[in-house]
């Protein structure tokens, strides 16, 4: 066999193999991993591969089982993975130049590693260990199982093991044949005169031609869709390699297929991958506090282990009460039974399989919280793996798509190492620790395919070692590479010298690095295109680091190329090879819009309407904006619905009120307040869950500082009033001209000695300024509302008490114990104008108008004598991107 | 002093603005490294990653034009980064010295608050009550916000605040309850004596007057003037129900009712509620509020340092302070010297003057490590005091430091930058504050400069009138005098140099125009694009955005298909027509709006792979998905779109880096709401060359334009001392600059009641607001330094009409102006400068200019390309016959005990076969079958059997071919078409004109081979003979499968089919 050894080749090479033009057989090109392979299957050696992650835990536990001081220990305490892994690399790292554990070691950290290594004997081998084998078994041999390596990086740029290797097969009789790289283009090129300085000619004239451009855009896929056109228009006689450095052409490859182009398929490894994250996510929701915003995530997620038709009723019940065991949740499950239990109909087995299926989307959803400092019971974590690995089989099963079967993996591997931890219970930390720990590098999108192309792609420059017409360097851009740092000290390096296993040079990966990426411009025979995309890239220091090596020449050899300018020219040039760009053509942006054309299903949607106070609210301060939330009931999505901090402590103050205020007479203050702090935590759980999440730290304070006290202010203010409680959450509903249907819930109603019912409508706000504005203006819609639904024409009194404040808001002259406002208006007048306004809206949308209110313009359109208006607060709309107040800055 | 921890030379480079700083930083960096300091114990820190990265890669340059290219590769390895970026490496390298974790996570600056947040929400909540309650007296809210771009502080920030400056400052928890007590002593001196009257009586006095007034009020109600109905009676009303709620009137009221009756005729009924209540200054519960809210407040975050400390180290985390700190308490341990010496051989510091004290401290210690120090700056530029750099403490330590080391100061005063009128004005404008601030004239003047002052270019220096009665009107002046000067028509008018000194003329990249603060800098983009004009301006608003509103519904449709308003987005803002609206109202409007939607198809497919993709993948996609794109880029401005584009894309993956490092998860729900949460994310200023550059006059250091416009001269000193900041207790010691650090925390306890309340004026007038007033009017003139010295060629003086404050700061002796206006002149010191004209202030144009044609890439046609390589093993005969032409039964199976892996069973015997030499003896070949056996977890099956097979198998080849070579396991390659059929064959036989071809089945199976099975393997057989075919040009091919455990050899025919 003939090789050609080339270090960065292990992903892919160009040319592919080492033949001629017609193929190749027996003559591969090998990185360091493919050279080993190749030595193992030749000489019988091998082993099943093991993954990083299990050879760290073994480790692990190695160091763990180590008795005594070492230089390791504290670390290990502290961050035993990271310890472990840091260490074994150390180790590796020595083994791979050659180093014997058994040998004594005076360097204190040598020993150690010694010491380490030794326990370490039955661990599965890494990459320096199946080495090791391989020269072990070549020690007794007298010939080399490899005729010939040709070597694209000179022998002392090697890592120690790998130049060990190949010691030895030259010392076995192995040719080794380094490929000295020359300048390949014209000397008469800019691309020639580039490289011949490069290699050692002074600096050229300037002078620049169609063999070298650098293209640069402040838009990554701008930069992307040039290089897609350009590759497109190379001919089909030229061999043409492109780096797509950092290993990834996800975002080229859109490019190439709109092109018309094959795709080169290199996909980087990703933690980040849609099917690995649930078994983060199962964990997530099941530590305390509960997390309803996790929970949502699983509900939603594509795939979701939770059939879609019940995910939906329970993300409904989590966005109205984010908590669970409340009402609300509760009879989500009952609806999901109940429509289970309609599907499968008289279908005995069907019906047998509901029990067992909630039970498991019920897993998913309803498991026990742990508390995340004293830790989770090992038994359910493990519970949770095996969901995840379940669901992930299923899918697999279902899909074939390999991420799935990775995901299973996953779970099979955090399952492995929660046993072997021996931890029971498990903090939190510690199992967040061990599945990001084996999430490891992640995955690479399994359906990244390189598609047949005219051309190569490689992930490395390096990976270049032979002459190609054209290279296009992908994605040119600053990288760490070469800057890593060997860990030994001076007397290490000098002990490990004398022991005949000397330590890599400190600048031995930089060089390496450096020459390969030389190397790669070399090889170029006809055109060298860099691109580079993203914000600063044209920047130097955002430029990769040969860009600074080659500057010198390439300032006096190339103009670089801003691709902004094939956004305003039908053509543009590089490297010779003319992009053709079609015109764009131009189209209004979409503009605000004060009146909107009642669409045709408008009537009907209406008819089946039912207004309720807060939509009436929502009529007078913008109609398009009920017309958008009330009647064509347009939402945004689940996640973003969970309520925020301040609408979750409304909510909480609604609950409790409810269940502190029964019918009859209020309870004593002191007795209210103490029911009020006994109910509190248990309603937090069922409806306010989020208010225990840390970032709203600050609203669980207020709602225990002031939510209790509140009811005794309630209660308080009840007393005064001589008022007896009929009911809270009251439903009430009603029909007023024939046409305007109501239905409502009233907070609190009462009665005072009269038998007069009173109204009060709990708030929750910052601040009491907007409530005691709508009553000194006689905009008090829901008070109004809740009066005519729950007294009709009977008299009544209404007000709102203000939570926060503790103040019962009122009209003055109503007689009522509490902060009396001077109103415009009674609340029989606001009634009268409420109608008068409905019916103007009415008016309006008959002659077939909606209007914005927040728009500019709309003051034109607005009817004359709009009885009654509520500010418009677009900043809170949801609906703002629709009728454009959005994006108009 | 003991030799190790010896004080090596440190030498300093003070260097004015424009003076090539950087280019002599990388000349001694390359001598250094040319000398032979290995490039890898070189240490450089720089202000910024971007310029670390500048820095890196001229010495690389440099090394390389120097012919060193060896060196120029090792320069790689390097330490060369921002302060931080140092003390992580080290940090990483001392990881088990320091005995922690190897691998740190750093918390992102702009992740901090978060992670504070949640470390310290049980603190917050238990000592929540007790501050809230005395803070809502003082008006100052829990936490902050903005009104009217004003931003109020709440006491988490002070809080928070205070951490910090504990942590950076080497405050221990312990001590913080000493500066609370010294705080809050300062602050009550400026407050008059409680004297006589008890907490008690001046409340109930305050209370009668009050319920006097009401009473008086009531019956007059009618006649009282609006302005008294509207501010002073529901003040008044407002105490009355804060003392019938039981609760104390809080302060900032108090101060109010001190101030009631400013409408005249109604004064006198207010008059008794103005005499009580001024007694506050003197109400001994406000001296007690103070006294406990800061007590309260530091006692709170001493406990948040704990609480801070030790969730980031359960969780392995670090941020910028403690990586600091970590830094010096490894720089600073003897028992580390001797490696840090071999890891440190020369310190660079650029830029020290903007060094905090910790890392004045860090830069000393590393002084006593390497023997070469050079550090680098220019006091007159230090800029960042509102980020706790001090430039006092800075300054003098350099000096001190130099001194005493026996290091030597270098003045670099010649500049490179900027024309020789520009560089007398700034040092007649500047040097007389600056040597009145201690400095020397060599550190503060340019002496000469490297250019000659042009021919044919008009005087430098120009002030352009911008007067107006409003700020807006004063912006809008400004942008019309900017925009005269972008269409100047005269080519010399504004010429400007290039670096190598030819004339050209201006355009809008080379302009920068300097405002104080963003507000500014986004008003005045907003005027100069009222005119047309391209702004390089990072702006708010992304989210706001067109392409964005439409990008991100398109993304949360695809990570929620019940997103039915994501749904109308994307229909509204994609189509032309109503239909939307009209699909909107329709009963199931998700299926109507979809159909609005050309691209509806293409987003499902997203979804559908979205299991195997990464948010930021699926962002992606979506935006190459058909005609998504191309929405987008017709509404014109496709450069401006792509570049938000480009931000949201780099909001996704740091969406993405966050999850990582709080180990959670990053989903597509996730991703859309995080970034809904991010309203404050900024739009990129636009790249284009002609866009005019506008930003802060903090962010223009280290930055050069030909043409500068400084703004918001009038901008007056805010001199506020009510805030949270580090101080020196005693006299700052270079040596250890952290030794005598405390904090001062004045609260301001009338919230919005800014101005007549008596402390407004008792402050400014006492020490430490003294010294708060002579300390920014420092940092002013330095700022004013770095505005004036960013000119190349000219230099305008916004003139908006109203005294120019800030400027007039520069002043002589007596305190008097410097610089003065004259018609077409300005005396500086008393040098006068010629003025050139300004340019015409230009009206906005009525009609919009149409828009430019733009242009995107052609519609290919869609190709369906086959995978690159053809892989046997997915190769299936589906034309042709195959037909077993031979059977050779090799022996006896061999019957398999137990229940062995059968894959590795076969992984075990293909490899056996491969590598196996049959030329060893029986009993080491034995042993290896064992090993063999052994590594593949297969003790199953009998090492004497695996040696047979090879046995039975080679002794039927020798039969078959004989000596014929015989080749495991040869990589073969040849090309089909575009594609590429390649793979390892088990095993080839070399017939001379062509191959038997052998393949081994280690499958237990029977012996008849089911006719499915046979044609894969026929398939893949022949692919390899066509690649051999190819490769070799020989054409005869035998095939046959081996089944090593069955014991069979099958030769089989293959007869293509046409
Ligand atoms: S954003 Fe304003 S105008 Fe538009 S719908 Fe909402 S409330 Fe109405």
């Amino acid at each position: 066999m003939e090789l050609v050894f080339d270090l960065w080749a292990d992903r892919g090479a160009f040319p592919d193999h080492g033949g001629g033009p017609q193929g190749a057989l027996g003559q591969p090109v090998v990185g360091p991993l493919g050279l080993v392979d190749t030595l193992e299957t030749m000489l019988g050696l091998g082993a099943p591969p093991t993954a990083h992650v299990v050879r760290v835990a073994h480790f692990q536990a190695i160091l763990e089982g180590i008795v005594g001081a070492h230089f390791w220990s504290r670390s290990l305490a502290t961050d035993p993975w990271a310890t472990a892994r840091t260490v074994l690399s150390w180790r590796d790292e020595l083994v791979g130049f050659g180093w014997r554990a058994e040998d004594d070691w005076d360097e204190p950290r040598l020993s150690s590693l010694a010491q380490a290594s030794r326990a370490a004997g039955t661990m599965p081998p890494g990459f320096v260990d199946r080495v090791a084998a391989v020269l072990a078994e070549l020690e007794d041999r007298t010939t080399a199982p490899v005729a010939t390596i040709r070597l694209a990086d000179p022998r002392e740029l090697c890592p120690a093991p790998v130049r060990r290797l190949l010691d030895r097969l030259e010392s076995l009789g192995c040719a080794l044949i380094v490929i000295e790289p020359v300048a390949s283009a014209s000397s008469e090129t800019a691309l020639g005169k580039l490289q011949r300085w490069m290699l050692g000619a002074p600096l050229p004239e300037r002078d620049t031609d169609k063999s070298l451009a650098l293209a640069t855009a402040s838009s990554e896929p701008l930069a992307a869709e040039i290089a897609g056109q350009w590759i497109a228009g190379q001919p089909p006689d030229k061999t043409l390699a492109l780096i797509a450095q950092d290993g990834d052409s996800d975002l080229l490859d859109h490019a190439l297929r709109l092109s018309g182009q094959p795709r080169a398929g290199r996909s980087r490894t990703s933690v980040h991958r849609g099917s690995l994250q649930l078994l983060l996510l199962a964990f997530k929701a099941r530590w305390e506090p509960f997390d309803a915003g996790a929970l949502m995530e699983i509900l939603v997620f594509p795939g979701s282990p939770v059939a879609p038709r019940a995910a939906r009723r329970l993300a409904a019940a989590l966005e109205e009460a984010p908590g669970r065991g409340g009402p609300e949740w509760e009879a989500a499950w009952a609806a999901i039974a109940a429509a289970e239990e309609e599907h499968a109909g008289d279908d005995p087995d069907a019906s047998a399989k509901i029990a067992p299926k909630l039970e498991r989307w019920r897993a998913w959803t309803d498991g026990r919280l742990a508390d995340p400092v004293s830790g989770m019971p090992l038994v359910e974590a493990l519970y949770i793996c095996d969901l995840v690995i379940e669901w992930a089989a299923r899918r697999f099963a279902v899909s074939d798509d390999r991420l799935h079967a990775a995901t299973v993996t996953l779970g099979t591997q955090v399952r492995a190492a929660l046993t072997a931890l021996g931890r029971d219970p498990m903090p939190r930390l510690l199992v967040e620790r061990v599945i990001d720990q084996a999430l490891d590098q992640g995955e690479a999108n399994p359906s990244a395919l390189t598609e047949a192309a005219a051309w190569r792609c490689v992930v490395h420059p390096g990976a270049i070692w032979a002459p190609v017409d054209t290279l296009l360097w992908w994605n040119f851009k600053a990288t760490t590479e070469g800057s890593e740092r060997a860990p030994w000290s001076a007397c290490e390096r000098a002990a490990l010298a004398a022991a005949g296993c000397p330590a890599d040079e400190f600048t031995r990966a930089a060089r390496a690095a450096s020459t390969a990426w030389e190397r790669a411009i070399l090889h170029a025979r006809e055109r060298l295109v860099l691109i580079a995309g993203g914000p600063d890239c044209e920047d130097e220091d955002s430029l990769h680091p040969l860009a600074h090596r080659l500057k010198p020449a390439l300032d006096l050899l190339l103009l670089p190329l801003r691709l902004e300018i094939a956004l305003v020219t039908p053509r543009i040039e590089i490297a010779g090879t003319a992009i053709a760009r079609s015109t764009l053509d131009a189209r209004q942006l979409p503009d605000a819009q004060p009146a909107w054309l009642v669409p045709p299903g408008f009537a009907e949607r209406l008819a089946a309407h039912t207004e309720s106070a807060t939509s009436l609210e929502s009529l007078f301060s913008c109609q398009l904006l009920w017309a958008l939330r009330h009647v064509a009931r347009l939402r945004p999505g689940r996640v973003r619905s969970i309520p925020d901090g301040n609408q979750l402590l409304g909510n909480l103050a609604h609950a409790i009120a409810r269940e502190v205020f029964p019918p009859g007479q209020p309870p004593a203050p002191e007795e209210a307040e103490a029911l009020a702090e006994d109910l509190l935590e248990s309603r937090i759980d069922q409806l306010a869950a989020p208010l225990r999440q840390p970032e709203l730290a600050d609203a669980l304070t207020l709602a225990r500082r002031r939510l209790p006290a509140a009811m005794a202010g309630l209660a308080r203010c009840l007393a005064e009033n001589g008022l007896v409680v009929e009911g809270t959450e009251a439903q009430v509903s009603g029909t007023f001209e024939t046409l305007l249907a109501l239905r409502g819930a009233v907070d609190l109603v009462a009665r005072d000695a009269d038998a007069n019912a009173v109204i009060v409508d709990l708030k929750w706000t910052h601040s009491e300024r907007a409530r005691v504005d709508e009553l000194a203006t006689g905009r008090a819609v829901q008070l109004a509302t809740y009066g005519a639904l729950v007294a009709g024409n009977t008299p009544y009194r209404a007000g709102y008490y203000l939570l926060n404040q503790r103040q019962f808001a009122t009209l003055a002259g109503s007689g009522l114990v509490g902060r009396s406002v001077e109103g415009a208006r009674t609340f029989g007048e606001t009634w009268e104008a409420i109608l008068a306004g409905w019916r103007t809206w009415r008016e309006v949308a008959a002659d077939g108008q909606l209007l914005a209110a927040g728009v500019e313009g709309v003051a034109d359109l607005l009817p004359a004598d709009l009885p009654l208006v509520r500010d418009v607060h677009c900043e809170w709309c949801d609906y703002a991107t629709l009728c454009r107040v959005r994006g108009l800055a | 002093m003991t030799e190790s921890a010896r004080q090596n030379r440190v030498d300093t480079i003070i260097a004015s603005a424009g003076t090539g700083k950087t280019h002599r930083l990388v000349e001694d960096i390359v001598a250094e490294v040319i000398s032979g300091t290995e490039p890898h114990r070189i240490l450089a820190t720089t202000f910024t990653k971007k310029a670390a990265a500048e820095l890196a890669g001229r010495i690389r340059a440099t090394l390389i034009q120097r012919g060193r290219p060896d060196l120029g590769a090792a320069m790689l390895g390097a330490r060369i980064g921002t302060v931080n970026a140092v003390c992580g490496t080290l940090l990483g390298e001392f990881a088990f010295e320091t005995g922690r974790s190897p691998i740190t996570d750093v918390i992102a600056e702009d992740r901090q608050a978060i992670v504070f947040g949640r470390a310290t929400g049980d603190v917050f909540a238990e000592h929540g009550p007790v501050i809230s309650e005395i803070a809502e007296r003082f008006g100052i809210p829990a936490s902050g916000y903005s009104l009217h771009g004003r931003a109020v502080r709440g006491w988490h920030d002070d809080v928070q605040r205070a951490v910090d400056l504990a942590r950076s400052n080497g405050i221990t928890a312990e001590r913080l309850a000493l500066c609370a007590e010294i705080s809050s002593a300062s602050l009550l001196t400026l407050f008059p004596d409680p004297g006589e009257d008890t907490a008690g009586a001046l409340d109930a006095a305050l209370r009668g007057a009050l319920e006097s007034c009401i009473a008086a009020i009531e019956p007059a109600r009618a006649a009282l003037k609006a302005g008294t109905l509207k501010s002073d009676v529901p003040a008044v009303e407002k105490a009355l129900r804060s003392l019938a709620a039981g609760d104390p009137i809080a302060w900032p009221d108090w101060a109010k009712l001190a101030k009631l009756g400013a409408t005249k005729s109604d004064e006198a009924l207010f008059a008794g509620v103005v005499a009580s209540a001024s007694a506050h200054p003197r109400h001994p519960r406000l001296h007690a509020d103070i006294e406990r809210y800061c007590e309260a407040v530091l006692g709170c975050a001493a406990r948040c340092m704990a609480a801070y400390a030790t969730y980031k180290a359960e969780r392995g985390l670090l941020d910028f302070v403690d990586q600091e700190m970590l830094a010096l308490a490894i720089l600073t341990e003897p028992s580390n010297w001797e490696r840090l010496r071999e890891l440190i051989g020369a310190v660079f510091v650029d830029e020290f003057q903007d060094s905090s004290p910790i890392q004045i401290a860090i830069f000393t210690a590393l002084s006593r490590i390497a023997p070469r120090n050079l550090w680098v700056g220019d006091p007159k530029q230090s800029i960042y005091g509102f980020r706790d750099a001090d430039p006092a403490l800075t300054t003098a330590a350099a000096a001190a430091i130099t001194a005493s080391s026996g290091g030597a100061t270098d003045y670099l005063q010649r500049s490179y930058r900027t024309r020789p009128q520009l560089a007398a004005f700034i040092n007649a404008a500047i040097t007389p504050n600056m040597l009145r601030a201690g400095m020397t004239e060599e550190e503060v003047r340019f002496d000469r400069c490297a250019r000659s002052e042009p021919d044919l270019m008009p005087a430098a220096l120009s002030v352009w009138p911008t007067a107006g009665r409003t700020k807006a009107a004063r912006t809008a002046a400004l942008a019309a005098r900017v925009a005269g000067l972008n269409a100047e028509v005269d080519p010399g008018a504004w010429a400007v140099s290039d670096k190598d000194g030819a004339l050209r003329p201006v355009r809008g990249g080379d302009i920068a125009v300097l405002c104080r603060g963003n507000a500014q800098v986004s008003e005045l983009a907003t005027a100069l694009s009222a005119h047309g004009l391209r702004v390089a301006v990072d702006r708010p608003g992304l989210l706001d955005q067109p392409e964005i509103e439409f990008t991100l519904a398109a993304f949360r449709w695809i990570a929620d298909p019940s997103d039915g308003l994501a749904l109308a987005e994307m229909a509204r803002l994609s189509s032309d027509d109503d239909t939307w609206f009209e699909a909107v109202f329709e009963d199931d409007h998700g299926a109507g709006l979809v159909a609005c939607l050309p691209f509806s198809g293409a987003l499902d497919a997203i979804r559908a792979e979205a299991s195997q993709r990464t948010p930021a993948e699926v962002l992606d996609a979506l935006l190459h998905a058909e005609t998504v794109l191309a929405t987008m880029l017709r509404w014109g401005n496709a450069e401006q779109r792509l570049q938000n584009l480009e931000a949201l894309r780099a909001l996704v993956t740091l969406y993405q880096e966050e999850q990582r490092a709080e180990r959670q998860a990053a989903t597509l729900a996730g991703a859309s709401e995080w970034i809904a949460a991010r309203s404050d994310a900024r739009q990129p200023p636009s790249r284009h060359p002609d866009a005019i550059n506008v930003l802060t006059y903090h962010g223009a250091k280290g930055l050069e334009w030909p043409v500068v416009i400084l703004t918001e001269l009038d901008a007056a000193a805010k001199a506020w001392p009510f805030r949270l900041t580090a101080v020196d207790e005693a006299a700052p010691d270079w040596a250890e600059p952290l030794a005598a650090r405390g904090l001062r925390f004045w609260p301001w306890p009338y919230g919005e009641q800014r101005k007549g309340v008596g402390l407004d004026v008792a402050a400014p007038a006492s020490p430490e607001g003294t010294a708060v007033l002579d300390e920014e009017r420092l940092e002013r003139a330095r700022l004013l330094y770095v505005g004036l010295t960013r000119a190349r060629d000219h230099l305008v003086l916004a003139d908006p009409g109203n005294a120019m404050l800030w400027l007039d700061e520069l002043a002589d002796e007596s305190g008097a102006p410097l610089i003065s206006f004259h018609p077409e002149k300005i005396s500086a010191g008393g040098v006068d400068f010629a003025v050139r004209p300004p340019p015409d202030a230009l009206e906005i144009s009525a009609e919009a200019a149409a828009p430019a044609q733009e242009y995107t890439r052609p519609t290919a046609v869609a190709a369906v390309h086959p995978p690159l390589s053809l892989r046997p093993s997915d190769a299936i005969a589906d034309t042709g016959t195959v037909r077993i032409a031979a059977t050779e039964v090799l022996g006896p199976r061999f019957a398999l005990v137990g229940d062995p892996d059968l894959q590795r069973l076969g992984e075990a015997i293909h490899r056996f076969l491969a590598g196996e030499e049959q030329a060893r003896g029986p009993a080491q070949r034995i042993s290896r079958a064992a090993d063999m056996l052994a590594r593949w977890g297969v003790p199953e099956f009998q090492p004497e059997d695996l040696v047979e097979i090879a046995d039975r198998l080679h002794g039927l080849l020798d039969e078959q071919y004989g000596a014929a070579a015989r080749l495991a396991e040869w990589p073969v390659h040849a090309l089909e078409g575009l594609q590429v059929l390649g793979g390892r064959p088990d095993l080839l036989v070399d017939l001379g004109d062509g191959y038997a071809i052998i393949d081994h089945k280690s499958f237990p199976g029977s012996v008849e081979i089911e006719a499915e099975r046979l044609r894969a393997v026929a398939g893949q057989l022949a692919l390899y003979a066509r690649a051999l075919r190819q490769v070799t040009g020989k054409s005869r091919f035998e095939y046959w499968i081996h089944q090593p455990i069955a014991a069979v050899m099958t030769r089989i025919e293959v007869t293509w089919g046409e």
